[in-house]
């Protein structure tokens, strides 16, 4: 109970009975800062290598209206040109598909002439849509375990299994360093309630592609990922000579590793509900780690509460996706099995 | 006929919906109802009061069930339809794109949606008049009522879906245990 800050006011200080591994002096938030500033600096840099602001025509395929939108190579996103449009499509749309095939964050810019359509969550092919939700909702897990205990606990964040809908539940794991904690009811809900916060402050994910050295001066005190970053790099595009890391952040947060699209802005998000944690062991990393799960649905759909309790209380069974490994990639894409 | 009888009769029958065409006489109901017809046949779809356009309606699929059956050739079908086509160019169009397109299909040709009753639209302005749609079915524009759409890959659709699978799974094992 005591453990959870800005909900609950601690009668007495809670001694941890085992060991928690301390990895730095270093709390959390301190850590979650030096990411943050190390990704401001390194936008900055890409931004400034955009010389000359050059146009590209955008092809807006929309059933209600389509239009040809001029816009700003490397620097307009498709959320921009949805402004240009209405604010329907500001609101509802989580991602872009470019050219009918390639999936695409709407706040990532956009670098050549090409068709746009807006993809949201109530469609008849929505799978991308739903895999993306669930993505984004475990980065938000990773979030919400860093800034949510006190700092006197040091939480280190591995990694997020893909989403996959037959476990009914995404998930996160992370090496709590808390011992034999259980969490109780409320604690689930003081956790479920850090979410609700985000999705008031209406936050942005942006992404950003790291070569190695930035990923790994980044991620210098996050043990887990500066292990995951070698298996990682992916070489983009054909046209690059360096094999990137993917790299997402939420607002001015949090950052953090992850390959696929993520949505448009938390003001998306309906209702968040934590379930459950597990423990699991994991041989890469010889440790054993906890699983935090939780369900979400976004705030297009509506379900009834009743339903929801239903679908929560299935996703508190122990959730079976993938554990972190670190395997050298196997298919040509260079997918790891392990991140999403 | 054997033990029935009315004062059993536990279900509503209602009154005759409306009333036939009436005014003027027989002359002036086919007259009325060989314009609507000829509207009809022209355009696919028309709006209009109810009572004569539904009246029409019969027409309508009578003549198309005729010139499917019987083809142009025959001479009673082309007769009746030289009567109740005015506009002979429509006698063309019946036989060459209403008797292929509704080839395959049984059944009404011919679909009637109520409108919304507007008061005040007409010289007696507390009267109500039901207005109805009527279209040919398959007709090139827009449907009037969309096609049912497919929700059934949104998030919680597939949550639930996966839901009741499990909760049939796990029913099938339970049965099987019992067993």
């Amino acid at each position: 109970m005591m453990k959870i800050r800005c909900c609950l006011n601690p009668i007495s200080r809670f001694q941890s009975t085992s060991s928690a591994v301390s990895r730095s002096r270093l709390t959390n938030d301190e850590i979650r800062q030096h990411r943050l500033r190390i990704y401001n600096n390194e936008r900055q840099t890409q931004m400034e290598r955009i010389r000359r602001v050059e146009k590209i025509e955008i092809d807006v395929e929309d059933p209600i209206q389509s239009t040809k939108l001029l816009m700003n190579k490397n620097l307009s996103t498709p959320y921009h040109c949805a402004k240009h449009l209405s604010s329907v499509l500001v609101d509802r749309s989580c991602l872009a598909l470019i050219d009918d095939e390639i999936v695409w964050d709407m706040n990532r810019p956009l670098e050549r002439d090409c068709k746009l359509k807006f993809l949201h969550f109530l469609e008849e092919k929505c799978e991308e849509q739903n895999r993306a939700y669930w993505r984004t909702c475990s980065f938000i897990i990773g979030y919400i375990l860093e800034t949510a205990f006190k700092s006197n606990y040091n939480v280190e964040l591995c990694s997020f299994p893909p989403p996959q809908f037959q476990y009914g539940s995404f998930a996160y794991d992370a090496q709590l360093n808390i011992g034999d904690w259980k969490p109780t009811r409320d604690d689930l809900r003081c956790l479920s309630i850090q979410a609700y916060k985000l999705r008031d402050n209406d936050l942005r994910f942006e992404r950003l592609d790291l070569t190695q050295s930035v990923a790994e001066e980044m991620f210098k005190y996050d043990r887990f990922k500066l292990a995951q970053i070698p298996y990682m790099l992916r070489l983009l595009s054909p046209s690059d000579n360096q094999t990137r890391l993917s790299v997402y952040r939420m607002g001015d947060y949090h950052v953090d590793i992850t390959r696929g699209p993520l949505i448009s802005s938390t003001k998306q998000i309906g209702r968040f509900e934590f379930s459950a944690i597990h423990n699991i062991d994991v041989p890469s990393y010889n440790e054993t780690m906890q699983r935090i799960q939780a369900l979400s649905i976004p705030n297009q759909l509506h379900l009834h509460y009743w339903t929801f309790d239903y679908l929560l209380e299935r996703a508190k069974k122990k959730n079976n996706a993938s554990i972190p490994t670190l395997t050298k990639p196997k298919t040509s894409d260079n997918k790891t099995d392990k991140i999403e | 006929m054997s033990n029935l009888s009315t004062k059993a009769l536990r279900v509503t029958v209602p009154h005759a919906l409306r009333s036939k065409l009436t005014v003027g006489g027989q002359s002036e109901r086919h007259e009325k109802i060989k314009s609507i017809l000829g509207e009809l046949f022209r355009h696919e779809r028309i709006e209009g009061y109810i009572r004569t356009h539904d009246e029409t309606r019969q027409y309508a699929e009578r003549l198309i069930e005729l010139a499917k059956k019987y083809g142009d050739r025959h001479v009673g079908t082309m007769q009746l339809m030289d009567y109740w086509i005015a506009d002979k160019d429509l006698i063309h169009k019946v036989f060459k794109v209403f008797v292929p397109r509704y080839a395959n299909t049984l059944g009404p040709y011919t679909n009637a949606h109520r409108l919304p009753i507007e008061y005040g639209k007409h010289e007696h302005i507390f009267k109500q008049r039901q207005n109805i749609v009527l279209e040919m079915k398959n007709n090139p524009y827009p449907r009037i009522i969309p096609d049912p759409r497919n929700y059934s890959n949104i998030l919680t659709n597939v949550l639930l879906n996966e839901a009741r699978k499990e909760y049939r799974n796990e029913k099938k094992l339970s049965e099987k245990t019992d067993i």
